[in-house]
């Protein structure tokens, strides 16, 4: 009986004051409701901001001083943070021509896997700038004291890089930054980027778990008035009409490239199986079907076997590679893996143990591991994504964005192929 | 017994036993052989299937190196599953854990770190036993809440970084040894043909089947399975036996975890996720009853070898993740329907 | 009839545990920046709903003595066969939701079936189906991830606050709504007292000539069918769903086993409220935006539930203790304790 009270009264005195409560925090109410209005209080904001900063330093020069102290320290810190491989952290993106889709994104899907037009979409933020959202205005008065959440996707060495390199170049530009870690979940980042928005910070930056779902965290960050930023994944290209801009990798390009290598050691002829990255994220799109439709196109002579997607565990890896070679034999040359730690490790046991040296293992990304086995030979060459370049970049464009600067919309990280003659040039690794 | 009444009472005929005395046979077989007959099935159907390559050393030794891992931690959790206590959740993180802290003291030498491992497989596995077998907590409860304890503590000591041995041993010939030790212990075959990691699998179950038939302990954790309350009163210390229980899957987890880092390179906080299901999953398929008390220790190696059968011969097939999922599941719910089924009709279920 | 002496002590805190859970989180909450803003707890609530789901699944089947761990996936399953019908077969919103639960509905009764013909243990069964679901959202989306697309009515509408003043979406209002239907169908009707019968003593119950296995297969239909109607709802309101969906990190299974516990429902079954579950579950998804770091949440909920743990350990262990030794000295101890009839 009183179980039931007690459930009444609670129910009662969490909506009472949850109510009451309501009129303390009504700015963020606004903000749901209201962009235009929130906008402009925002710019409201930002000028007293910069006002009591003026005041506070009255002996310099008026007006955009705080501009221009955050363009020093811009410039200061593109010179100044080096990767733990000794290139460039904060080096300008390049951007990527996108060539004309030649029919719709429903027809492409009809398409061969190993077909190039199939995966424009995949490959190419090629969205309708027609419907772009309304994007806040750049405040324009510098990085300097700006307040940035960064959400990434989970837990694991290479998030724990990012995050540092992050935080460090914040630091750098003179920037506050608080991060979250959903976990590889979904619905937590949801959870995360409802809490950002909630926190009211001057820009969002997103490493989406899922690509498809960007679209609606991106949205929610836009309505609500505040700058968005994508990095790392590639989100699905409708999302790009609610993202400031894309910051991170050429997943497909460095695959691209790494599998034109892969044809031309092999002769162009022979068999290629994959393993594939978490299946549906956008690195399974770019490292299993870049490759394959590459090579499809320029070698065509080489064969794909099977994709399978046994994950990121090393002893499962291995027994699917064990399988195939028993399977196929000597008609399998060369494998193409989403991974070089787990994966990497994996494959080249299973190669190992059935006396197969002669199969040709390519992977993507540069992690200790792979570094080290490409060092030993093993791993005949992977792809070079600077994780920590990748963080400076996305840090760099967001600064140039509160500077006033103009800034691409999609720009990618300098890549590299490293084999075993240029691997020195790339340790020790960054993660 | 039988005598003595015949003597007293020789006058009236024999009672005539009305029990149902023909068993099916299928059911006999089955519960004989148990999974064998799947193994063996499944055998016939990769052979035809591979058109003879299944039986090829290359091929054996895959399946066996597949299930190396399952099968170290299955040796020690099939005690937990015998003794009545369904399932041990902790098993993620003691991998992790015996992992992380065999990585952490690799300075100390290889053997001390690999004891110190196993120290941490005891240690999580007496605590365990102390709540499980002394307190009689529920088990599959306090081992997924101490699991995520564990987790928590290890994300927050050592903030979600992983651990590479060979940048964690000091600049000295003795620390770097070790850590190359640690990494070759996963990758060397010995004999040319077994490779150190199965070699370790079937020893844990050479040893885990001595334990259960041979020692005092080994009966007494059946009669804890089958009745709780009998063994009780008969005067088996449940606590004791639990506490052990508890103590050899721990350190069979560890074993298992440090494999898996060396394999790995890497020792982190999410190795081992998804071992807890797979590892009983193995276990449940060679016919040891979650009920407890039923079962035997060539029963789970079956298991094991017929969890890696089935994906050698699904791989053959062509068939890819997705439908290996579906197809696993329909022959994980078969076999433990004709466990079941064929103990019941045979009256022991 | 009711002269029940109300008195604060461990037994009673540790009954309404639950509601100390929360009222505490609340107390804290207090103190925490932006913490009542509307916008926090409309988005906590909603974001939090998916998990109320899976708690209320496993806790009606919990409460019939059985372990659903197929739950998780089958709420991915109906949000994925939600948004695939919709976006590809063209499909109104309320059809697709309608077949997912239906689906539900097939996946609880092979679970039943299998647990009561079968008599295969619940936690086997439900092993197993979970790859089978699992293959099965791999053989229907092809690994791919679903999406609403451009068509954002209903989701808006499952975003909009459905009551003025109150800061909460409507999705979590139907959550709460369905939830406490269920409350009220398992305290007041027959088939919900049997369904406590069954979980307390599954004899007992079969001798009082309850058809336990019909009511065994309804639970995990109910479990299953709530679960893939709240998936199908999610998915909607979240915009999107892929199979892997909280395969990762920390599961929402595990926080629903949590919450069923610390609840206060018995593992054994016979014992425990659906509303219960759901107030911890409210209670958990506010402490996340207290504690705003994983690692710190996974330690804080893993403490919760190891308290509770604990607790109703160390309490059984000290009754077992005396029950049955020394008659006397027990009745002492109950009446010192206040626990007496």
């Amino acid at each position: 009986m009183v179980k039931r009270y007690l459930a009444v009264l609670l129910s009662g005195l969490m909506i009472m004051g949850s109510v009451c409560l309501t009129g303390c925090g009504s700015t963020s109410e606004t903000a749901t409701t209201d962009t235009k209005e929130e906008t402009t209080k925002e710019e409201t904001k930002e000028e007293t901001k910069e006002d009591t900063k003026e005041d506070a330093k009255e002996d310099t020069a008026a007006g955009g001083d705080n501009l221009s102290e955050s363009k020093d320290l811009l410039a200061a810190a593109e010179k100044d943070l080096k990767t733990t491989d000794g290139h460039e952290m904060m080096a300008a993106g390049t951007t990527a021509e996108v060539p004309e889709a030649t029919a719709s994104a429903e027809d492409l899907e009809k398409l061969e896997d190993t077909d190039k037009e199939k995966w424009h979409f995949y490959e190419y933020l090629d969205w309708d700038t027609a419907n772009d959202a309304t994007f806040p205005e750049s405040p324009a008065d510098g990085q300097k004291g700006k307040k940035v959440v960064l959400i990434v996707h989970g837990a694991h060495a290479w998030t724990t890089c990012y995050q540092e390199a992050f935080e460090a170049a914040c630091d750098a530009v003179g920037m506050e930054c608080e991060v979250y870690d959903p976990n590889w979940d979904q619905s937590t980042q949801d959870g995360y980027v409802d809490q950002a928005i909630n926190e009211d910070p001057d820009a969002i930056v997103v490493i989406p778990v899922s690509a498809d779902h960007a679209a609606q965290q991106f949205k929610k960050i836009c309505d609500a008035g505040i700058a968005g930023f994508c990095s790392n994944t590639l989100p699905e290209a409708d999302a790009m009409n609610y993202i400031m801009a894309y910051t991170g990798p050429d997943d497909w390009a460095q695959m691209r490239n790494l599998a034109s290598a892969l044809g031309k050691a092999m002769d162009g002829k022979g068999g290629v199986c994959y393993i594939t990255h978490n299946v549906g994220t956008s690195p399974y799109y770019a490292r299993t079907y870049g490759p394959m439709s590459t090579l499809a196109t320029e070698y065509p002579d080489i064969k794909s076997l099977d994709v399978q997607s046994p994950g990121f565990e090393a002893a499962a890896v291995k027994q699917v590679v064990s399988d195939w070679i028993t399977k196929y034999g000597d008609e399998l040359n060369a494998i193409v893996l989403a991974d070089d730690s787990d994966q990497a490790i994996g494959a080249v046991e299973a190669c190992k143990d059935a006396g197969r040296s002669d199969i040709k293992i390519v992977a993507a990304g540069n992690s200790k591991q792979g570094s080290e086995l490409v060092e030993s030979g093993d791993l005949f060459e992977m792809s070079y994504q600077s994780c920590q370049a990748d963080a400076g970049l996305a840090v760099r464009t967001i600064s140039e964005y509160f500077c006033g600067e103009d800034i691409a919309r999609v720009s990618y990280i300098g890549t590299d192929i490293i084999n075993k003659d240029n691997v020195a040039d790339f340790t020790p690794c960054q993660w | 017994m039988s005598e003595v009444k015949n003597n007293t009472n020789p006058g009236p005929t024999p009672k005539v036993d009305t029990r149902k005395t023909e068993i099916n046979k299928f059911s006999l077989i089955f519960n004989k052989l148990g999974i064998w007959v799947i193994v063996i099935l499944l055998a016939v159907v990769g052979m035809i299937v591979s058109k003879g390559d299944f039986f090829s050393s290359a091929n054996i030794q895959s399946i066996l190196e597949a299930v190396a891992l399952i099968g170290m931690v299955s040796s020690g959790l099939i005690f937990v599953v015998y003794a009545g206590n369904m399932n041990d959740m902790s098993i993620p993180m003691t991998m992790a854990m015996s992992g992380m802290m065999t990585v952490q003291c690799i300075n100390f030498g290889f053997p001390i770190a690999l004891l110190i491992g196993l120290l941490t497989g005891a240690f999580i596995g007496v605590i365990n036993g102390f709540m499980i077998g002394k307190l009689r907590a529920n088990p599959i409860i306090w081992s997924w809440g101490f699991n995520m304890l564990l987790s928590g503590i290890a994300r927050v000591v050592w903030g979600g970084k992983q651990l590479y041995a060979d940048s964690i041993a000091k600049d000295t010939e003795y620390a770097q040894n070790a850590a190359e030790t640690f990494y070759a212990i996963a990758r060397t075959n010995v004999f040319g043909i077994f490779s150190i990691m199965i070699l370790v699998m079937l020893v844990m179950f050479v040893i885990a089947w001595f334990i259960h038939t041979k020692t005092s302990y080994g009966q007494k954790a059946k009669i804890v399975g089958s009745n709780y309350e009998v063994a009780k009163f008969s005067g088996i210390n449940c606590a004791k036996v639990a506490m052990i229980t508890y103590v050899i899957d721990g350190v069979a987890a560890a074993v298992g975890g440090i494999f898996f880092s060396a394999l790995r390179k890497t020792a982190s906080y999410e190795n081992g996720t998804g071992y807890d299901f797979s590892c009983v999953t193995a276990v449940l398929l060679g016919g040891v009853a979650l009920a407890g008390g039923k079962g035997s220790v060539v029963g789970t190696f079956g298991g094991v070898l017929a969890y890696g059968i089935l994906n050698n011969v699904l791989s053959w097939i062509g068939l890819g993740t997705y439908e290996k999922y579906l197809v696993q599941g329909l022959v994980f719910l078969f076999i433990v329907w004709l466990n079941t089924y064929s103990n019941r009709k045979l009256g022991k279920g | 009839m009711n002269k029940k002496k109300f008195k604060i002590n461990a037994n009673f805190i540790n009954n309404y545990r639950a509601y100390f859970f929360l009222i505490i989180i609340m107390i804290i909450g207090i103190f925490t920046p932006k913490f009542y803003t509307a916008f926090n707890i409309n988005a906590v609530t909603g974001n939090g709903s998916l998990v109320m789901w899976l708690g209320l699944g496993f806790t009606v089947c919990l409460i019939a003595g059985h372990m659903d761990l197929t739950v998780m996936y089958m709420s991915t399953f109906g949000a994925l066969l939600c948004l695939g019908l919709h976006s590809i077969n063209g499909l109104p919103y309320i059809v697709c939701i309608l077949i997912a639960t239906l689906v539900g509905v097939i996946v609880g009764l092979a679970n039943g079936i299998l647990v009561t013909k079968f008599l295969i243990p619940s936690f086997i069964v439900t092993l197993g189906m979970q790859f089978v679901v699992k293959g099965a959202m791999y053989i229907y989306t092809g690994g791919a991830e679903l999406s609403i697309g451009k068509d954002y009515a209903f989701n808006e509408f499952l975003n909009e606050k459905l009551i003025p003043f109150l800061p909460f979406s409507a999705y979590f209002l139907i959550t709460t709504l369905i939830i406490f239907i269920i409350m009220i169908v398992f305290r007041y009707t027959r088939f919900g007292r049997n369904v406590y019968m069954v979980g307390g003593n599954l004899e007992t119950a079969w001798l009082a000539g309850i058809k336990s296995d019909r009511v065994t297969t309804l639970v995990f239909i109910i479990s299953a069918a709530a679960c893939a109607f709240g998936g199908a709802l999610n998915g909607v309101y979240s915009g999107s769903a892929s199979i892997t969906m909280g395969e990762k990190g920390i599961s929402p299974l595990m926080i629903a086993l949590t919450a069923t516990i610390v609840g206060g429902t018995a593992i054994q079954g016979g014992k425990g409220s659906v509303v219960s579950t759901w107030v911890t579950l409210i209670a958990i998804a506010f402490l996340k935006s207290i504690f705003k770091k994983t690692e710190m949440q996974v330690l804080v909920i893993a403490v919760i539930l190891i308290a509770c743990v604990c607790y109703e350990t160390i309490t059984l262990y000290r009754r077992n203790k005396t029950v049955g030794t020394r008659p006397n000295l027990h009745k002492e101890y109950l009446e010192e304790t206040g626990k007496a009839k």
